[in-house]
């Protein structure tokens, strides 16, 4: 790597030694000749004409919005500058996720100035016009029998405004949806309902297939409430978690005890369970459920079901929205006989506003010849749709065929017309949470038009574009806004209207909770008609993407270039394949494959994934996409496409797949090494050995140096007195900056990460660059894996030999039961040192300390010589190999840089620019940054409270925070004033878990870390 | 002509000398002249451009005395100080001067609803950020950077506006030894009330304010957050 790192081939072809002097020669001829006539070149200032109220340059106005994805519901708080929306924050009064948001909310900023976004009509694949499109609307597409296909049902006014249509028909299309969830309910209590977790109340929690804490729908919520019940520091409380399920997720991560079964077996496993709870509850007996024949997993399973019982109303199951609707209504059975609904679990009645139909039902009617005209609103069906229904050619039956979208997508490409979409941040809206309340999506900007991207104008006038509820309106010949829609709809009016919108959110709208007796003798039933799976048939798995979801965020570059929560590489989708597995079909890592299911082929790349169920195979969802942009085109030929395989009937998973290995393939991987190799970089504990021995974690010092190395350095756990290298600052007064980041909390889900690059204009590098680990990331997310099991586990524990953990996976080909494969997560930023190892290389000073401890880098005097890089023990500082900021975010994956445009240089659309925070500098070309714990932020925060002659405290809530902090959805990252000692920070700085980083070598980080504490069963086995 | 032809320095020879020395002197001063030509003071200090409209800082600030935050709202709010929106020249212009040809370009704007294009006079670079908000917080004047604004016909730079200019006064101001330098030199005064900070009489102030700077100076030294900031991250975000 370190080769590949410093020869550029490219380069080295481009500007040899020869042309180098010549350059040289000429720009010193230039420099002496312009010595006298030297100034920057002459700028404008343009003020505007008339200033809009409370506006001031320099300051942010921040409005509340909304963000939806498929009736997942957050609160915004996005903020503007001269009305550009920057940056996205939670909204910190919004009910559901308190202030907090996860990846995908955070780079819905960069999806408004997307260069691929449709920004005007097209009729046939030419541009066109609304004006064109409205006149042929009313003369003569509109036929007398009109379908519509939507993505989003959960949107008050947009349902209201369906009356508007006489004879059309309804349809709802998105590829994960909670149906099986519906489906269970109604099987369970005999009508449909919506389930609504409470985590914060739970002691014992069990998720069957449920990555509550990353892609399931409501994480953000989930994650707070978690978080909070995870470890109280003062009474060393803990919540337990245990995961049954066949892909490694985060959850999984998280969980105390993990279990690895194929998707299709966690029905078996939650059966087993049923069958071990029955001995209690007399009531469960009736559904005759059986045991496993797996002894050990039958002894877990007994193990947990004694946990819940034990819990009672504070346990909780859930199960992922993948799992079939069986399982659902045996979870709500459970939950209600552990006394479980009303504490932790209730249930409320789904919006039903619109009585939707499915898909496939639209196909049929498409079929018959009963559809003129179709409508699709938001939804790409073409790309998405189960692959039997061959959505494409009964599309085509339809007289017309129209597509309302963001992009000119597969979808698009296919219908007569292609309408632009107004982005969410550029249009009213309003969208029920899960339980029934009612957030209100307010714009920010006035639709992005051709005229501001800077390439075709048409007309005199910008092109318009229309939201899904404006659509709607202009279709049923209204005339009003989507302002007045969503307020009339709102019935609020004046001062209340207003509030509604400062809130976000119209108050006192959620649904009362239901509930009714569980109909166990329909579980019965079902229960009997369950086919047997044999075990060593090989499965795959369709899942959504933790970053891209299903495909809509795939030309997003953020959320590209985001590694994977648990797999760590970008830019792609591997086929998740356990070890054994992959040694049964003869397969190595990053092999290009072709898997079959039922006779249908469609190829991928095997990523080999401790923790991967065995015989399960993981496909995700969401790459491959083919569609047309005018640009880059980021997610133009990125990963695979497997909506191919996935048919009506197997949406979720299925059996008697085939994997053959077809060539070789390469990941951008941006952590390849895994194993924490002896060191204990990540101190994680079992609640027990910690309740034992709360200081452990600080008397641990020494295992930072790996064993092998132990002799050589051993100088370095005497306590020496020798003068240090670093100048001598005081830091006695003052503000004295640090931060602390609690692992017990952090779930790994890496939102911090997109939070900091929509903060601070971190540019994007595309895959090729990340291949040689060129990332710009400030923070990055450490994820090691850990192994729980083992012989001897027991007998070792607290022991020196009991350090190395994770070792198994280290080896391959060793046989470990995945099950007992777990990870511990990391955070890693600029720890800030105080005897910072980068400032005592940097030969130019462009490294350097500050009075309140941040080691503070200045670009203007970076030369470049990357000293500081390699003398950084924590690897967190980052260098511009190219001028990435001037392509960024919008290259495309396959992007060299150097080859395309000298020293990568290509000018950028006004369009790129209107993201960025102009509070942080943009990075050239060969200059070094990292993280600044966002000195931006501190110095706006300082110069607030300045003149009111305060200082900054927690107290009154003053205190500056990061973006990273402000992000963090488990509160794991918390920032301020060490050397209060009132304040948050400090405390946990004292906490007895907390430790620093790589302390033997004594850098003093002003970052620490709390360890991850786990509270595993003390009987598993 | 010689068979064993002895070689012969030619006669332009002579000038080797002298060339050597006017290089040789031009070296030098070069070497001595450059970092003052490529310096601030010398590039940036008196740059004073013409501008679209010939709008008289001496006229309106001078005569006239207004506040500069009459039209420079950000001042004592945020990192800008903000040039005017043209309806704020519009609110008198509306009525005063309605034929002026000079103020054509202003009429112009105001009915199309654009703006003017002002030539930036005081320019920092890109990485830097100047917030007034502090400076005005802290009592500096807006001449102590500026100049005199309120005496020049056309806006011109007053001050070097580079960072060792900026870092003298950082520098003195948060070493508390050299209390005594600062106060006697009194580059700033603290105890300045906003009326007077946005004052245009400067040549009034300075002469006045040798008492109170003292205490002012005691009441923010006992702020946690008095030192001006000399680290980096300081300017550079």
């Amino acid at each position: 790597m370190s080769q590949e790192e410093v020869m550029d081939k490219t380069e080295e072809s481009q500007v040899n030694r020869r042309s180098f002097i010549q350059i040289m020669g000429a720009s010193a001829a230039l420099a002496s000749m312009g010595g006298c006539i030297l100034r920057r070149p002459k700028e404008h200032i343009v003020p505007y004409n008339a200033l809009p109220e409370d506006m001031v340059l320099g300051d942010s106005l921040d409005y509340a919005s909304s963000f939806n994805l498929t009736g997942d519901v957050q609160g915004l708080l996005v903020k503007s500058y001269e009305g550009r929306p920057t940056k996205i924050e939670g909204l910190p009064t919004h009910p559901d996720n308190k202030g907090k948001t996860n990846a995908q909310s955070q780079a819905m900023v960069l999806e408004l100035y997307d260069p691929d976004r449709s920004f005007a009509p097209s009729k046939n694949g030419i541009v066109s016009t609304w004006d064109v499109f409205e006149k042929e609307w009313v003369k003569e597409l509109k036929g007398s029998k009109i379908a519509f296909l939507v993505e989003n049902t959960n949107s008050p006014s947009f349902n209201k405004l369906t009356n508007q249509f006489e004879n059309a028909a309804w349809y709802q299309y998105t590829p994960v949806s909670d149906v099986n969830v519906t489906e269970g309910t109604n099987l369970a209590f005999g009508s449909s309902y919506a389930v609504h977790p409470d985590y914060s109340k739970a002691d014992k929690i069990l998720a069957l297939d449920c990555d509550f804490l990353s892609t399931e729908p409501g994480n953000v919520k989930a994650t707070i409430e978690f978080a909070d019940k995870r470890h109280d520091k003062k009474t060393n409380k803990m919540n337990r978690l245990y995961a049954v399920e066949s892909r490694f997720t985060l959850t999984g991560g998280k969980a105390d005890h993990r279990i690895a079964v194929k998707s299709a077996e966690v029905l078996d496993v939650l059966l087993g369970l049923v069958s071990e709870l029955a001995d209690k509850k007399e009531d469960l007996r009736s559904l005759s459920a059986k045991k496993l024949t797996d002894k050990k997993l039958q002894q877990r399973v007994a193990l947990i079901a004694d946990d819940l019982l034990k819990a009672g109303k504070n346990s909780l199951v859930v199960a992922g929205v993948n799992q079939p609707a069986l399982v659902h209504a045996l979870v709500a059975a459970v939950n209600q006989i552990l006394g479980a609904e009303g504490t932790t679990v209730t249930y409320t009645k789904i919006h039903d506003d619109v009585d939707y139909g499915s898909i496939k039902e639209l196909v049929d009617s498409l079929n018959n010849e009963d559809v003129e005209t179709l409508v699709i609103i938001g939804a790409n069906p073409v790309y998405n749709a189960p692959a039997d229904l061959k959505f494409e050619q009964a599309m085509k039956k339809a007289k017309t065929t129209i597509h309302h979208g963001l992009h000119r997508d597969e979808t698009a490409a296919v219908c007569q017309w292609h309408l632009n979409a107004a982005h969410g941040l550029e249009s009213w809206g309003d969208w029920y949470t899960a339980d029934g309340k009612v957030s209100l999506q307010q714009p920010l900007i006035e639709p992005l038009s051709e005229v501001v991207k800077g390439s075709v104008k048409i007309g005199d006038k910008a092109e318009k574009a229309y939201s899904a509820i404006e659509l709607l309106t202009v279709l049923s010949g209204g005339a009003e806004s989507g302002h007045d829609t969503v307020s009339q709809h709102s019935g609020l009016i004046g001062a209340g209207w207003k509030k509604a919108v400062h809130d976000g959110l119209i108050s006192g709208r959620a649904y009362p909770p239901q509930t009714s007796a569980i109909r166990l003798k329909n579980i019965a039933n079902k229960i009997a008609t369950v086919p047997v799976v044999s075990s060593k048939s090989l499965e795959v798995v369709f899942s959504i993407d933790a970053k891209v979801h299903d495909g809509r965020y795939a030309n997003n570059g953020w959320l590209q270039e985001l590694p994977d929560p648990m797999t760590k590489i970008a830019w792609d989708n591997p086929v998740l394949i356990s070890h054994a597995t992959a040694k049964e079909y003869g397969l190595s890592e990053a092999d290009l494959v072709e898997v079959s299911v039922a006779g249908v082929k469609a190829k991928g790349a095997v990523h080999i994934m401790p923790g991967q169920a065995k015989n399960s195979l993981t496909l995700t969802l969401g790459y491959g996409r083919t569609f047309d942009g005018e640009k880059g085109v980021v997610a133009r030929d990125v990963g695979f496409n497997f909506y191919t395989l996935r048919t009506s009937d197997a949406m979720n998973f299925t059996s008697g797949a085939k994997i053959t290995p077809i060539g070789t393939y390469s990941f951008a991987n941006s952590q390849p090494h895994s194993v924490q190799e002896d060191r204990d970089l990540v101190k994680h504990y079992d609640l027990d050995l910690y309740k034992q021995d709360p200081k452990i974690a600080t008397r641990d010092i020494e295992n930072d140096i790996p064993k092998n190395m132990q002799q050589k350095y051993a100088h370095l756990k005497e306590k020496t007195t020798t003068k240090s290298l670093s100048t001598d600052l005081d830091f006695t007064k003052g503000y004295q900056w640090g931060m602390s980041i609690d692992l017990t909390r952090c779930t790994g889900c890496a939102g911090c990460t997109v939070a900091c690059q929509s903060e601070n204009n971190i540019p994007i590098v595309g895959k090729e660059e990340m291949k040689i680990g060129r990332e710009m990331h400030w923070i990055r997310m450490d994820r090691y894996f850990t192994y729980q099991g083992g012989d001897n586990l027991k007998q070792q524990q607290g022991t020196a030999e009991f350090k190395d953990k994770s070792l198994p996976i280290s080896h391959e080909g060793d046989n470990y039961d995945e099950s007992d494969v777990s990870i511990a997560t990391m955070p890693v930023a600029c720890q800030h040192c105080e005897t910072a190892p980068c400032e005592e290389v940097c030969p130019v000073a462009a490294t350097s300390h500050s009075q309140e401890g941040l080691n503070d880098m200045t670009y203007n005097r970076c030369v470049g010589t990357r000293y500081c890089s390699n003398n950084c023990p924590y690897k967190v500082r980052r260098y511009n190999y190219y001028h990435f900021a001037q392509k960024s975010p919008w290259v495309s994956p396959g992007t060299t840089w150097g080859t395309d445009a000298t020293f990568g240089y290509t000018k950028l659309d006004k369009l790129d620019k209107m993201q960025a925070n102009p509070h942080v500098t943009v990075r050239y070309r060969g200059v070094m940054e990292k993280c600044t714990y966002c000195v931006q932020r501190i110095n706006k925060a300082r110069m607030d409270v300045k003149g009111e002659g305060k200082v900054l405290n927690d107290q009154d809530g003053t205190t500056p925070t990061p973006a990273c902090a402000q992000a963090c959805p488990a509160d794991a990252i918390v920032f301020g004033d060490i050397k209060d000692p009132k304040s948050k920070v400090s405390e946990l700085r004292n906490v007895d878990s907390s430790y620093k980083l790589l302390e033997a070598i004594n850098t003093k980080p002003r970052t620490t870390f709390i360890s991850a504490i786990k509270n595993p069963h003390p009987e598993w086995v | 002509m010689f068979k064993d032809e002895k070689f012969i320095f030619p006669k332009w020879a002579n000038l080797i000398p002298i060339i050597i020395l006017i290089v040789g002197i031009s070296v030098v001063a070069t070497a001595h002249f450059a970092p003052f030509i490529l310096s601030a003071s010398f590039l940036e200090k008196g740059y004073s451009p013409v501008q679209p409209i010939p709008f008289s800082h001496k006229l309106h600030a001078g005569k006239l005395g207004m506040d500069c935050r009459y039209c420079h709202t950000g001042a004592e709010k945020s990192f800008e100080a903000m040039v005017p929106p043209t309806s704020t020249c519009m609110n008198c212009h509306a009525y005063v001067k309605k034929d002026s040809e000079k103020l054509k370009p202003l009429f112009d704007a105001h009915e199309k609803g654009e703006a003017v294009a002002w030539v930036r006079v005081h320019d920092l670079p890109d990485y830097v950020k100047f917030p007034h908000k502090s400076h005005v917080q802290a009592g500096l004047k807006c001449q102590t950077c500026h100049g005199p604004v309120e005496s020049m016909e056309r806006v011109k730079v007053d001050n070097p506006m580079s960072m060792s200019w900026c870092l003298q006064c950082h520098r003195r101001h948060g070493n508390e030894e050299k209390m005594d330098d600062i106060l006697s030199e009194k580059i700033i005064s603290e105890n300045r009330t906003i009326s007077q900070i946005f004052s245009t009489h400067w040549e009034d102030v300075k002469k006045t304010d040798g008492k109170v700077v003292r205490e002012g100076f005691r009441n923010l030294k006992d702020l946690r957050d008095f030192r001006p900031p000399t680290h980096c991250s300081g300017c550079h975000q």
